[in-house]
């Protein structure tokens, strides 16, 4: 199996985490928009395959969260601040979104474990406690009228993606360094 | 649900809540485990059993605005005896009940549902008992086969008290609560998987979980998209069953398991199996990865809260009236959705009704046979019209005192209110299970006050339209809780208090113009002492300027839709201390100043310190006044020929004082001092 390429993959969804952290914005258009890092990830998939096969359950629900925040990007850059009727599906995105990067995740970390890399064990403890973060960010509560309570929270979001950036980034690394040989997972 | 209104809302919103999980189920269909796709079921149990106006917030779509709007129209021109017309609908529970004989259509129809909920639950009832019967009917299997049977059974802890052969099944099933009973097909060979399928059935937790969805199936009886969900229920629940059973086969055993071939097992539901579904969930067992505990834990909490909590901002807000692109009815629906929460949001509403004339946010705030009338006129698409109106008028004689008599003024035009300004409530104070105090709207201009101006004031200036007095208009009021919503009423006679300046480019309202809180005379040796207190409270109105990429910049004003859950954010107690010095004073020919420090005690026992204004006496202060940032104020006046022998000194404090301690300086020597505590006067 080629290294390189997976190499490469995980470099594209470690750029595509780092870019999920921050937001470039200039009046009311986000520079950098999420769509984008999904168009990463959904590119990186397909350098995975071969050594997870069960990251392509993820394809399918990557384009529905890339096409979400493609409409959240539009909705917001013509001037539209106001999601209520939309809450509906705003909801489902944050299921989804909570399934997605604990699923990607774990398979990353399934990719470190197969090359008997390091990073298996931070990629774990980094997916359960943004498992964790997204999950309470996403319950009904207004976060953000405690002025306290929301820089908290934005800081710890920062936090975890660069630590997600620096996990990743080095699993990149150590994978381009060489090791063990990647093999095909069989049907798990 | 007292009403058909109430159930059409729970239904409506329970129906919603299935929609939601389904859509999530599909999308996570062949990624969480099959336990997992019973479970989130849960949330949809839970929805079930919680009302849908139980915290008050609109469950992703605004079904109550739209619930309650189809109410008014349908509902106006029926008695009926279940439904308030001016009332929001609610659900106070997930279970109906009669309040009373029907009377309008809608009764009736709510009353066809209670006996359609009655007649499926006895369906149910019945369709139990025949079962039941069925399997007493039955022929018993010989002893030796039930023996093996019973250890089959107590392998998965399962004790069976006897085994059947019934001809009408077509494979194993279980029945009983309390004394289990095998069942088996008669004249047909049964493989041991099959058995095995039925014993994991009937648990005591799966007869209750059976038991309540027939129930809710009963309660929503009418609803065909609840029947769509509960089978969908069913089939997860088989799947999930299908689960276990393979959870306990060996792996050489599991390739052989087919679903298929278990038809008419017992099921929540005495419907037909879907076999196809069946064999489908079979192979998706073996695709969704294992060890997703964690992840369906956190999807299965947020769609729980989500469906219980419903979305963070209100749907439905009061929309300004000039937006009127919506129906009469959908307004009063807005209206209804919108109940006054707290007392400054009555008030606010209430004196935006005002402003506007709008009888319908007057009813908002207005106790419930006020209500009637303004709603049934805003229907009829009556407005509130104030000219013609007669009401008092006190002229100004300063710019913070009115003349003592009042006159009456007819007014040709109506209130002109200033828009920009709005409003504010002075002097609250508790009463009778309520609050009464002032309601004071700003008028920029009052046409009637042109000829109480004192004309000479302004250089023979001519009073045109630009320089009319402005004015308050003062609207004694009590507010209070019906039931569960705030309501306000007028309680005395209306009056316009004229500002004592004319308005050029912008109005000025004294705060201390209208009557105050508490007034309080003090006589002492030098003179005497009167001290007023007012207090003021302000909604936050403000509407701030707002910039975008693709808008201009708008400029701030005031907020003209009503806040009925507003809060008070500005209070402040604005106080006025005058000293009228005794008879004979321009006698004493030494007098060349007096004055007053004036310090409000805001701790409870809390002893005035004058120590920090003995600075000030001095002759370079002989003709001056100041304050600092502790709400300490004073005042010096020269004694001359022109002075009247009062001196007065005002102050505002950001919170409420426990008393206002006063300090008279004769030639910049204290002569005697007051304390007023809560009303108390300490005297000199």
């Amino acid at each position: 199996m080629d290294r390189n390429r997976v190499a490469r993959a995980v470099g594209l969804i470690a750029w595509g985490y780092l870019l999920l952290c921050f937001h470039l914005t200039v009046g009311t258009i986000v520079l950098v928009p999420n769509w984008l890092c999904y168009i990463f990830f959904l590119k990186a998939m397909g350098g995975l395959e071969p050594v997870v096969p069960a990251v392509k359950l993820l394809f399918p629900l990557g384009v529905l969260l890339g096409v979400w925040e493609g409409l959240l990007w539009g909705m917001s850059a013509v001037g539209i601040q106001d999601f209520t009727l939309l809450y509906g599906l705003q909801l489902v995105a944050s299921v989804l979104m909570i399934y997605f990067h604990f699923q990607f995740l774990t398979n990353l970390a399934e990719i470190a474990a197969q090359a008997m890399l390091p990073q298996r064990i931070p990629l774990l403890c980094l997916r359960t406690i943004r498992t964790l973060f997204t999950t309470v960010t996403a319950l009904p509560i207004a976060w953000t009228e405690v002025y306290p309570l929301a820089v908290v929270l934005g800081i710890v979001g920062v936090v975890i993606g660069i630590c997600t950036c620096v996990v990743l980034f080095g699993l990149r690394k150590a994978l381009k360094r060489g090791g063990l040989p990647l093999q095909p997972e069989m049907g798990k | 649900m007292e009403n058909i209104w109430s159930f059409l809302l729970q239904t409506l919103s329970v129906s919603l809540i299935g929609l939601l999980l389904l859509v999530v189920k599909l999308l996570l269909r062949n990624r969480l485990s099959p336990r997992w796709q019973y479970a989130v079921w849960g949330v949809l149990a839970v929805r079930l059993m919680v009302p849908a106006s139980t915290y008050g917030k609109d469950i992703f779509l605004p079904l109550p605005l739209w619930v309650e709007t189809v109410k008014l129209t349908v509902e106006q021109g029926l008695s009926s005896a279940y439904t308030a017309f001016y009332e929001a609908v609610r659900v106070v529970a997930p279970v109906p009940w009669l309040s009373g004989g029907p009377v309008s259509v809608t009764d009736w129809l709510f009353l066809l549902y209670i006996l359609g909920v009655f007649g499926m639950l006895g369906w149910e009832l019945f369709a139990s008992l025949r079962l039941r019967r069925r399997f007493q009917n039955g022929e018993p299997v010989s002893a030796q086969e039930f023996r093996r049977l019973q250890r089959m059974g107590e392998r998965e802890g399962r004790t069976i008290c006897a085994a059947v052969f019934l001809p009408q099944l077509t494979s194993p099933m279980v029945c009983g609560v309390f004394h289990l009973v095998l069942g088996l097909p008669a004249n047909k060979p049964v493989e041991e998987t099959a058995i095995l399928h039925a014993f994991l059935y009937p648990t005591r937790w799966n007869i209750l979980q059976s038991g309540f969805w027939r129930v809710c199936r009963a309660l929503h009886w009418c609803n065909p998209v609840m029947w769509f969900f509960l089978r969908q229920v069913n089939h997860d629940w088989v799947s999930f069953c299908d689960h276990q059973v393979l959870e306990r086969l060996q792996e050489e055993e599991q390739e052989g398991y087919d679903p298929g071939r278990l038809t008419g097992t017992s099921a929540i539901f005495d419907g037909e199996k879907d076999l196809k579904e069946q064999a489908e969930a079979a192979e998706r067992r073996s695709i969704a990865p294992k060890g997703r505990t964690l992840v369906a834990v956190c999807v299965t909490v947020v769609l729980l809260c989500s469906s219980l909590l419903g979305t963070v901002e209100k749907t439905v807000e009061i929309r300004p009236w000039w937006e009127g692109d919506g129906s009469r009815q959908e307004m009063v629906a807005i209206s209804h959705c919108n109940p006054c929460t707290t007392a400054a949001g009555a008030l606010d509403t209430y004196a935006k009704g005002m402003m506007q004339e709008n009888p319908l946010y007057c009813a908002m705030a207005s106790p419930e046979a006020r209500r009637k009338q303004l709603e049934d006129g805003f229907l009829r698409g009556e407005g509130q019209k104030t000219a013609s109106e007669t009401v008092l008028l006190y002229p100004a004689v300063s710019y913070d005192q009115a003349a003592e008599a009042p006159v009456k003024v007819r007014l040709e035009d109506g209130y002109r209110f200033d828009t920009d300004r709005g409003y504010r409530v002075q002097n609250l104070k508790e009463k009778d299970g309520g609050q009464t105090g002032l309601l004071i709207l700003y008028l920029y201009t009052v046409p009637e006050g042109k000829e109480f101006v004192e004309k000479d004031r302004f250089d023979d200036m001519e009073l045109t339209e630009s320089y009319l007095p402005s004015g308050q208009l003062v609207c004694p009021v009590r507010v209070w809780r019906e039931e569960n919503r705030y309501v306000v009423e007028e309680t005395g006679e209306r009056a316009i208090y004229l500002s004592y300046d004319i308005p050029n480019g912008g109005a000025e309202y004294c705060e201390r113009m209208v009557p105050e809180l508490e007034a309080e005379k003090a006589v002492g040796k030098y003179g005497t002492m009167t001290v007023h207190r007012w207090s003021v409270y302000q909604v936050d109105n403000e509407e701030k300027a707002e910039t975008s990429v693709w808008d201009w910049e708008r400029g701030s004003g005031f907020c003209e839709i009503p806040k009925p859950d507003a809060a008070f954010s500005v209070i402040r107690w604005p106080w006025k201390v005058s000293y009228q010095c005794v008879d004979g004073w321009q006698d004493r020919e030494n007098l060349q100043m007096v004055g007053l420090h004036v310090m409000p005690l805001i701790e409870e026992g809390e002893q005035p310190d004058f120590s920090e204004l003995d600075a000030y006496l001095d002759i370079s202060n002989l003709n001056a006044s100041g304050s600092d940032n502790r709400g300490v104020s004073w005042n010096h006046c020269r004694v001359d020929e022109t002075w009247d022998g009062e001196v007065t000194v005002e102050g505002v404090c950001e919170t409420d004082t426990q008393g206002l301690a006063v300090r008279l300086i004769w030639n910049f020597e204290e002569k005697e001092s007051f304390t007023i505590r809560g009303g108390v006067n300490d005297g000199p």
